[in-house]
């Protein structure tokens, strides 16, 4: 696997190796002592899936606490990273990277940085470890158009659902 | 780029992997290695633009007959079109059907028109912008249409008539059902 960095501190984003032969290919998504090793050293508590269809947009959401570690599954997305902490002067700083099956890069979002995903296939599978159990009342909620993030998106009317579609 | 099959064999959806930050974004929009990769070979012989003034405008059906057929990679810089291929090549099992989809600035995502597909758009809004990549020269004799409303084609367009569509594309002549068009490759 390869671990770079990212204009926002702390995100990382993560290579890992694919062996592919005539049947498919097969891939490890996480091992606590390898991503350890190459600097991700984070205690993951839960896994959970999202499925969405063509140019469904979830996000941006964040929580002070959580570190997130995202892959695709199924499909292909638009992701997009931003740093949310108010205090910092980095907030709104924002990176984009699109993730697609047959890559399966993944991207670490530290606390304090909310995501956001477009899907961009027919369908996609989203995956991501939490390093910390889900609170609702921990989290927060950004506009996907906040117009002080002037996020770049590739579909022109994604389906929100109510509460993301709140400016 | 993201490659995704289409209900035609050689006509693919390619989409961008869009890298974005607060300077704007950036991607490669044509990489010859990634479409070999797929199994395509590409080779980029003329790159032509189209920009349409008006919500309306439909410009095709059309081709180039062998052996000047071409492939296309078409492409929306500004505005939104609703793009239709239809599938001409002899002995192809979707002969006659056709695949249709919105390519437009946003999404930035193109559609590979293969040699013996004929191709026509419909603009969705006013200053709409294209790019064709293409595989061949452009070579009158060999430059082939069809009606957009033949009834042999049976496209179902968003609009029921073309606001700005050009004398020699509103009257192609209709299919002849007995001797249909077919590209022989």
């Amino acid at each position: 696997m390869e671990v770079t960095k990212t204009k926002l501190e702390g995100v990382l984003l993560v290579k890992p190796d694919i062996y592919a032969d005539f049947r498919g290919s097969n891939v490890s998504i996480y091992n606590d002592v390898d991503y350890a090793a190459a600097g991700i050293p984070v205690k993951f508590v839960e896994d959970k899936i999202s499925v969405s269809v063509k140019h469904v947009l979830r996000g941006i959401h964040g929580d002070p606490g959580t570190w997130k570690l995202i892959t695709c599954l199924e499909g292909s997305i638009y992701l997009v990273v931003v740093n949310c902490d108010e205090g910092s002067k980095e907030f709104g700083k924002w990176e984009s990277f699109t993730l697609k099956d047959e890559e399966r890069l993944q991207v670490l979002v530290p606390p304090m940085f909310g995501n956001a995903h477009v899907v961009l296939s027919d369908h996609a599978v989203f995956h991501y470890k939490w390093s910390e159990y889900y609170h609702p009342e921990k989290q927060f909620r950004y506009y996907y158009k906040d117009p002080r993030f002037n996020i770049e998106w590739p579909v022109k009317d994604p389906i929100l659902s109510p509460r993301d579609a709140q400016p | 780029m993201i490659f995704e099959k289409t209900k035609l064999d050689g006509v693919w959806v390619v989409k961008p992997e869009l890298k974005g930050d607060e300077r704007g974004f950036f991607f490669r929009n044509f990489a010859k290695e990634e479409f070999a990769k797929n199994g395509i070979d590409y080779t980029i012989v003329h790159i032509n633009r189209s920009f349409n003034k008006t919500k309306g405008t439909l410009r095709g059906f059309h081709y180039q007959e062998a052996p000047k057929a071409e492939d296309k990679l078409i492409q929306c810089f500004r505005g939104s079109v609703y793009d239709v291929v239809i599938d001409l090549r002899k002995n192809s099992q979707t002969y006659g059907k056709c695949e249709s989809l919105t390519l437009s600035a946003e999404e930035k995502n193109m559609v590979l028109v293969p040699k013996g597909c004929a191709n026509a758009f419909l603009t969705l809004e006013d200053d709409c912008e294209l790019q064709y990549l293409v595989t061949e020269g452009y070579s009158p004799e060999h430059e082939r249409g069809l009606r957009w409303s033949d009834p042999f084609l049976g496209v179902t367009w968003p609009l029921a008539t073309p606001v700005v569509i050009s004398e020699k594309d509103a009257n192609w002549p209709l299919v002849d059902r007995a001797n249909p068009p077919v590209v022989e490759l």
